[in-house]
């Protein structure tokens, strides 16, 4: 490389270093998935179920604790979609992914009055589900 | 070096690295393959082939950009860096079966063409988490085309290095575009932390190889040699060259290459005019100066390409002063014949 093409690929990163960082960081943040909750409370707390939902592809749950809600959601089927991503039906706030058949629990902020599970590639709704 | 243009200028070595990316990459999609029939058994082929590719191209990208900070800093990373080009060519080929697959999935089932709806099917443009972030991996594919589609001495040829490195170095635009489009996309739905911080090492590593390169080739520019009386500077002495090697100075902005052969000290310019290749780093064979990255040869003494190749660098005047090497900074017009120093 000569000297002009050297300082090139110094500002370069240096640009794509600030830049991208910035950018991550603010997407990282903004990426507030609640967490799956791994252990089984029912166990060990109190957990009374206060909502209930049926549907064919899925049963779902609001769980109370001593100290959270807590919601499960029993998927029988597969969904046919590349991004069945899951959102609180009050203010719409990313609760979680699916990824198949099977048993999924979320902790929640708030009492929730319903889900809707979305396809974030296409931006379409798959299911709703109120309680 | 080739005098006339074939589609690949095939050797034993060649050979031998695109066999070991074409292993790489079938080992990591039956990788994919198999943890995801374990995993998560209900995807479809088609989700499956989106990310097996996707996320192999990602991966591929990431080895191709710290090749060059690697070889910068360690030149035993120079074989890497050597056929470069067929490992981006084949990253092209892993993306472009993720974006064709990714627009046959999503967007050829309406009533609009697929590549306007790619732009127009989610118009949230303001917004941060559900930004389109098709779009972006659609510019970077366009990107990776036009890239692999000159990858060839053709292209460099006749468009000329200058410009053909300008489109190159588009690739660091195509990486920004690729790490939003995976942020912005995958992990709007993609809730381990285990994959996101993957992707920030990949991010974190890269950026870091490629700024510890560029200061430690700053603090190389920054490196002024000794000025004597009639303006020559006093760089090393001639027992400090080992033989058919060369010592790299930085001589006003640029850098010069000292070889040391047959008893004899000659300089040139120390970029290699096919890729910007380091002439110093390189060695002589068969008489000629021989660049590390692709081969091409100059002879020492005029800095010419052996006959019939027509390549010329700038030659640089030496002379010695009780065993040191002192070097004229004005350069000679490229190709100039300079009597070499006797050592």
């Amino acid at each position: 490389m000569d000297a002009g093409l050297r300082k090139r690929h110094k500002y370069i990163w240096l640009l794509l270093t600030l830049v991208l960082s910035t950018l991550l960081i603010m997407v990282i943040k903004s990426l507030n998935f609640n967490p799956r909750v791994e252990s089984s409370y029912a166990s060990e707390e109190v957990a009374d179920p206060i909502k209930e939902a049926k549907h064919d592809v899925m049963d779902v749950t609001v769980v109370k604790t001593v100290d959270a809600h807590v919601l499960e959601l029993n998927v029988k089927q597969p969904i046919k979609s590349a991004s069945s991503v899951i959102f609180t039906l009050d203010e719409n706030q990313k609760i979680g992914q699916l990824e198949g058949i099977g048993t999924y629990t979320f902790q929640l902020e708030n009492e929730i009055s319903g889900i809707i599970i979305k396809d974030v590639i296409k931006n379409q709704e798959i299911l709703k589900l109120e309680f | 070096m080739g005098l006339d243009y074939t589609l690949v200028l095939w050797n034993k070595h060649k050979k031998t690295y695109d066999k070991i990316i074409g292993f790489g990459m079938l080992l990591y999609l039956l990788v994919f393959i198999i943890l995801t029939l374990v995993l998560n058994p209900e995807t479809t082929a088609e989700t499956m082939i989106i990310r097996a590719f996707g996320s192999l191209a990602v991966l591929m990208l990431h080895i191709i950009l710290i090749i060059g900070p690697l070889s910068r800093l360690n030149p035993q990373f120079l074989p890497i860096l050597y056929n470069r080009r067929h490992l981006g060519v084949s990253m092209f080929l892993a993306a472009l079966v993720h974006g064709v697959f990714s627009i046959i999935q999503f967007h050829t089932l309406g009533n609009v063409n697929p590549i306007y709806a790619v732009f127009t099917s989610n118009m949230d443009y303001g917004s941060l988490t559900n930004f389109p972030f098709q779009v972006l991996g659609f510019l970077a594919l366009l990107i990776l085309f036009f890239m692999a589609s000159t990858s060839h001495d053709f292209f460099l040829k006749n468009l000329s290095p200058k410009i053909w490195k300008g489109l190159h170095m588009m690739v660091y635009l195509a990486y920004a575009l690729i790490i939003m489009h995976v942020f912005l996309g995958a992990f709007q739905q993609e809730t381990s932390p285990f994959t996101i911080g993957i992707m920030v090492i990949g991010f974190m590593l890269i950026t870091s190889l490629h700024l510890i390169s560029a200061l430690k080739e700053s603090k190389i520019d920054g490196l002024k040699s000794e000025k004597a009386d009639d303006g020559w500077l006093k760089v090393c002495g001639a027992d400090e060259i080992p033989n058919d090697r060369a010592k790299i100075f930085t001589v006003g902005k640029e850098r010069v290459a000292i070889f040391k052969y047959d008893g004899k000290l000659s300089a040139i310019h120390n970029v290699c005019k096919h890729q910007g290749g380091p002439l110093g780093e390189g060695k002589i064979v068969d008489g000629c100066i021989t660049c590390p990255w692709h081969g091409y040869q100059y002879l020492p003494q005029n800095g010419q390409s052996p006959p019939p190749f027509t390549e010329k660098v700038v030659t640089y005047g030496l002379r010695l002063d009780e065993g040191m090497i002192y070097i004229n900074p004005d350069g000679f017009e490229e190709g100039t014949e300079v009597e070499p120093v006797k050592c």
